[in-house]
């Protein structure tokens, strides 16, 4: 029974570990934090895996909640600003300026706020999955998602199409 | 296209950023299945422990002051555990008094504390894990199997003293010995560091993390002298607000473990007294939970005393907020290399917040340099838009100005006294001020690596 869920797990591990990571990513912005959120994450799904019957969005949101509670545990190196300064920057369309500048703007939103953008718009979450994701209400995903779109605008002034993006 | 107006474009920008995510690894299935069930071997260990724990609280008040004490396992990077299968306690004792036969056998026969009233580990089932006299301090790891479980107990006293009167230093712990032991004994000064890995491992720590003159910081670690898997030192970086120090231990090519190491209790946190800290002339008290927080930041990741670092404020205010205005400050402090830490932020009853970060090299009178600030607060229940505003500090002129995205222009008169300017506009990223030769950049971070022990705890 042991060696079956092992190979279960680890085929699920297999299949989606490129994709869990790249959220875990765009979460935390760090390739040791992202990793290390994954583990954990990964961790309580196969503690849980008999009575698991979604791994893929169980992790999913394992992995979300975890982020937002490591709030406080963090050095402070980690920690994210309770209320982040500007970053304003200069937009450039090189790609690589583009993306070094969407990380450095999502990290001055807060956890709950950069989760509720990343699972709207990388995971494409409707907002009713994203509620589901997040343990909140659709209204709370909303909020926290207008708010991360208005502060993306304050690094990025060109981007006026929040509604657009957020129409779903 | 030059920004996220189009929703398409925004996505496809995320999607190319996680682009940059780490590559997998083809042991992460194995890594959580064996750390998942060493966590279980743990508890269940921790489970049959319990009871001689209980015992020896009852029985022998040292130990019952201590248990409150357990020693806390520091973050651990456990995407580096080793993949064999160790035994770090297996094999004879190690330690500078491991030749001292009559010294192990008394250890060997000390009795253990009972379990139950009555179970003790049988004399045959006990062992001498490692002994040795660091510095001025003996220190015993004992071991034995009772009910099929691992347990540990250390024991320490005066260099020389005698088995039977060195007193328990920790309570009776089970263990999993799969992964290496260490123990930072804080009761003395400088505290006393062992570690225990597998024969053929070397052990390396990291004191602390350093600043150097150019204000970059660094964590190196340099080898111990490892014998047989067993290393010790003297650590001289413990404060009351943390370990600073980290072990390494490497086997062969492959670095294993990365960890702060497991401690006894901390000595009390020292307050300091906001209204000890200078400011200037006019200026209100800083606030207390923002130099706080300054305070445990300097002082945890490099065993600074709080107290060397001159910490002063070079301002100290309010900032507007969503609600209103909020007590803040520009802080500063020194190191011994003369890098200048300039942290400026926020703070009330409930939290705190840092609007920048930085570090000036050695030779900076921060009083001489210009410090631009900028803080975006929401109000306090998040009711009201949050406010954008502006601090300079050390202006030779009364105007700032700067370029904004669009290529346009602008410039905004500044306080007589440093104040900080509501904006109804982004903030820049830099300014110029009058009189002053380059940009200043507004609200520089540092983003550096200053806590790393590890990957953090699990």
């Amino acid at each position: 029974m042991e060696r079956q869920v092992d190979g279960e797990f680890s085929q699920f591990v297999k299949d989606q570990q490129s994709a869990l990571l790249r959220t875990a990513y765009l979460l935390t912005g760090d390739h040791a934090a992202a990793e290390d959120l994954l583990q954990t994450a990964l961790m309580k799904t196969y503690a849980r895996w008999s009575s698991v019957t979604a791994p893929a969005a169980f992790t999913r949101r394992v992995l979300v909640t975890t982020y937002t509670s490591w709030l406080r545990r963090r050095s402070f190196t980690e920690r994210p600003v309770a209320d982040p300064p500007d970053v304003p920057s200069t937009w450039t369309d090189e790609p690589d300026d583009r993306k070094e500048e969407l990380m450095t703007a999502l990290a001055t939103l807060p956890p709950r706020m950069r989760a509720a953008v990343v699972l709207r718009f990388y995971e494409d979450l409707t907002e009713a999955d994203t509620a589901a994701v997040m343990g909140c209400s659709v209204g709370t995903v909303k909020t926290q998602t207008h708010r991360g779109l208005a502060r993306l605008r304050v690094t990025f002034p060109d981007f006026e199409g929040q509604d657009e993006v957020s129409g779903r | 296209m030059t920004g996220l107006e189009d929703p398409t474009d925004f996505r496809q920008l995320l999607s190319a950023a996680a682009d940059d995510a780490p590559a997998s690894s083809h042991f992460l299935a194995e890594d959580v299945i064996t750390a998942v069930r060493t966590r279980r071997r743990r508890q269940r260990i921790a489970g049959a422990a319990l009871a001689v724990v209980a015992a020896v609280a009852v029985g022998v008040p040292t130990v019952a002051r201590l248990t409150g004490d357990s020693p806390t396992p520091g973050p651990v990077d456990t995407s580096l555990v080793d993949r064999g299968a160790v035994d770090v306690l297996a094999g004879p004792t190690r330690g500078g008094l491991a030749t001292d036969t009559a010294l192990i056998q008394a250890l060997v026969d000390r009795p253990w504390p009972a379990a139950d009233g009555s179970q003790t580990p049988e004399v045959a089932e006990r062992a001498v894990a490692y002994v040795d006299d660091i510095g001025d301090r003996r220190v015993a790891a004992l071991t034995a199997y009772l009910n099929g479980q691992r347990l540990l107990w250390w024991l320490t006293g005066p260099a020389g003293a005698p088995a039977d009167q060195l007193q328990p230093a920790s309570p009776v712990t089970g263990v999993a010995p799969d992964q290496p032991i260490t123990r930072l004994d804080t009761s003395t000064t400088p505290a006393t560091l062992v570690v225990l890995a597998a024969p053929g491992d070397q052990v390396l720590l990291s004191p602390a993390v350093t600043v150097d003159a150019d204000g970059e910081l660094a964590r190196v670690y340099q080898p111990l002298a490892t014998s047989d898997g067993a290393a010790a030192a003297l650590v001289d970086t413990i404060t009351a607000y943390g370990v600073a120090a980290s072990v390494r231990v490497d086997r062969g090519p492959l670095t294993v473990w990365r960890a702060a190491p497991s401690t006894s209790t901390l000595p009390d946190p020292i307050s300091v007294d906001p209204a000890l800290v200078p400011v200037p002339a006019g200026d209100p008290e800083v606030p207390g939970a923002l130099l706080d927080r300054f305070r445990d930041d300097l002082a945890q990741a490099t065993g600074l005393d709080p107290d060397g670092l001159q910490i002063a404020a070079r301002w100290s205010g309010s900032v507007p907020s969503g609600d209103g205005e909020r007590p803040a400050a520009v802080l500063t402090a020194t190191y011994p290399s003369g890098a200048v830490a300039v942290a400026g932020g926020w703070g009330d009853e409930e939290s705190s917040g840092y609007c920048t970060f930085a570090f000036l090299p050695a030779g900076t009178d921060p009083a001489d340099v210009p410090i631009a600030m900028t803080c975006q607060l929401d109000a306090a229940d998040n009711t009201s838009p949050p406010v954008t505003s502006l601090l300079v500090l050390g202006a030779t002129e009364d105007e700032a100005s700067w370029t904004r995205a669009d290529g346009t222009a602008t410039t905004i008169q500044l306080p007589a006294r440093p104040d900080p300017v509501v904006l109804d506009e982004p903030a820049p990223g830099e300014i110029t001020l009058g009189g002053m030769a380059g940009p200043v950049p507004v609200s520089p971070f540092f983003a550096g690596d200053l806590g790393r022990y590890g990957n953090g705890p699990q």
